[in-house]
């Protein structure tokens, strides 16, 4: 088990950022973590990409966006935000996308794991 | 101010977002959730009364907030309810969309729970104290209209008791001239006039005979059939009650200046036969020619020392066809219009349009506000 502030300094993000912003309540964080982690809305991401639906996997990655940043997870929420900005460009490659999306919430996933039981 | 909580209604998709805007309200605020669009407004409707403020979520899979801004704009709920608006889309367009269509703060994400908790309260206070001063000023109205027509029936119950003809006269005088002027805006919008002055002119009506407290018991209740010459110092309280009015010090109040010209001209027809001034069409006052027509119409359907009461539908015929002088055929029209709901109308109690009222006041205030 590593605590919150090991997962956040393993992943390169501020901890403190999220914390102060969070009234300093670390139990707050953990819980928002927890139900980030068990939050379906990166399946609904893989689904939409897979099944090759643009405007599903742009409403996914902005809702997974909104997330990370409000919990201070800036690369994967930046990922995120690099779809959605490119879909609402028109062009675009979703599995080229996709791919570093997947990569980060992996990372994130397997760290948080280990601090979250 | 009342000491219970808020309530905030707090629209969106993702759990995680909700939890997280519960946990930094919940201690202030009492909180409704909502996890989609439609869902959101179906709670609005049903608690329009309760809910201060709305944070809506701008990307919603079912209905996104853009599209709940129209729905509830549409329903007329923005006036009353403010929304912000929460997205993570922070770019200037989407931020301007917001506002076009009435949001009255956006925030973005990742927010600092301290500032979203300001940001609503401040909303939430400012609109509460709308609310206060909105109701505060139709208390004051309606006490100041109460105290009026209080006054107004007073006196005009004195000239009635004294006239031999008490009843109800004078209450029909004041609702048929509000019903008939009423019906004339929505015949030609040439006649429409704001609320208030319907309601003035409905008081000044209750006035219009005054004058008669000056002419002569002798003459005021001779049983029989008045002489030529007695007939013209009663067609006298006209100007009577004009010159009542006019040596009062109130030159500059719109109701004793709308009291005067029904008193002097509520005898006068449209093919300028009446009295005293022999006014012709338009040269008489649309309200002064509403309170003859209504004056006709009630003595008409009234019963008299000197004759019986006519039924609704004989006095309709008279008027229209002529028999108690010439009046404007778009009051005509208006009559006819509204004769069916006439008789159940008359005696019922006159409209409150204290809330109309509240709102065109706020109206103009909106509007000086934006001048500024």
């Amino acid at each position: 088990m590593i605590t919150v502030a090991e997962a956040y300094s393993e992943l390169n993000e501020n901890y403190d950022a999220v914390l102060s912003r969070l009234m300093g309540k670390e139990n707050l964080v953990i819980k928002y973590l927890t139900m980030f982690k068990n939050d379906a809305t990166y399946d609904a991401l893989t689904n939409a990409v897979s099944a090759g639906s643009a405007e599903d996997a742009l409403r996914a990655a902005h809702s997974l966006k909104g997330m990370c940043f409000n919990l201070g997870l800036i690369s994967l929420g930046t990922v995120c935000s690099d779809l959605v900005d490119a879909v609402r460009g028109g062009e675009y490659d979703l599995d080229q996308l996709y791919a570093p999306i997947k990569s980060e919430y992996e990372k994130t996933a397997e760290v948080l794991g280990r601090c979250l039981d | 101010m009342t000491k219970t909580k808020p309530t905030v209604l707090i629209v969106d998709d993702m759990e995680m977002n909700r939890v997280m805007l519960r946990d930094i309200l919940t201690h202030d605020f009492e909180i409704m959730e909502a996890s989609g669009g439609s869902e959101a407004i179906e709670i609005i409707e049903e608690n329009a009364d309760k809910i201060s403020a709305v944070l809506l979520d701008a990307m919603m899979p079912d209905l996104d907030g853009f599209e709940v801004l129209k729905a509830l704009s549409r329903r007329g709920l923005l006036e009353n309810i403010p929304v912000i608006m929460i997205s993570a889309e922070n770019s200037p367009e989407y931020i301007a969309r917001g506002y076009d269509l009435g949001v009255v703060d956006y925030i973005g994400r990742p927010f600092d729970p301290n500032i979203v908790h300001r940001r609503l309260s401040n909303v939430v206070m400012l609109y509460a104290k709308q609310n206060v001063l909105t109701e505060l000023i139709k208390e004051q109205i309606s006490q100041r209209e109460e105290n009026n027509s209080m006054l107004i029936d007073v006196l005009s119950s004195v000239v009635e008791f004294r006239n031999g003809e008490s009843g109800p006269h004078v209450l029909h005088i004041r609702r048929l001239t509000e019903l008939l002027l009423k019906e004339l805006a929505r015949l030609d919008s040439k006649y429409v006039m704001p609320p208030q002055d319907v309601a003035m002119w409905a008081t000044a009506s209750a006035m219009h005979d005054i004058g008669k407290i000056a002419i002569d018991d002798k003459i005021l209740n001779k049983p029989g059939r008045l002489t030529d010459e007695e007939y013209n110092i009663m067609k006298k309280h006209s100007i009577y009650g004009y010159e009542i009015l006019d040596h009062l010090n109130w030159h500059r109040s719109p109701l004793i200046e709308a009291a005067k010209q029904i008193c002097r001209w509520h005898h006068e027809r449209w093919d300028g036969k009446g009295y005293p001034d022999g006014l012709k069409g338009d040269e008489i006052p649309i309200p002064a020619q509403v309170v003859a027509l209504a004056d006709v119409y009630d003595a008409l359907t009234s019963e008299r020392v000197y004759k019986a009461a006519y039924s609704h539908e004989k006095a309709i015929d008279m008027i229209t066809g002529g028999e108690c002088g010439a009046f404007n055929p778009d009051l005509l029209k208006a009559l006819t219009r509204m004769s069916g709901s006439l008789k159940k109308k008359i005696n019922a109690a006159p409209e409150k349009n204290y809330d109309a009222i509240a709102e065109q006041i706020f109206e103009g205030l909106r509007e000086r506000l934006d001048r500024v």
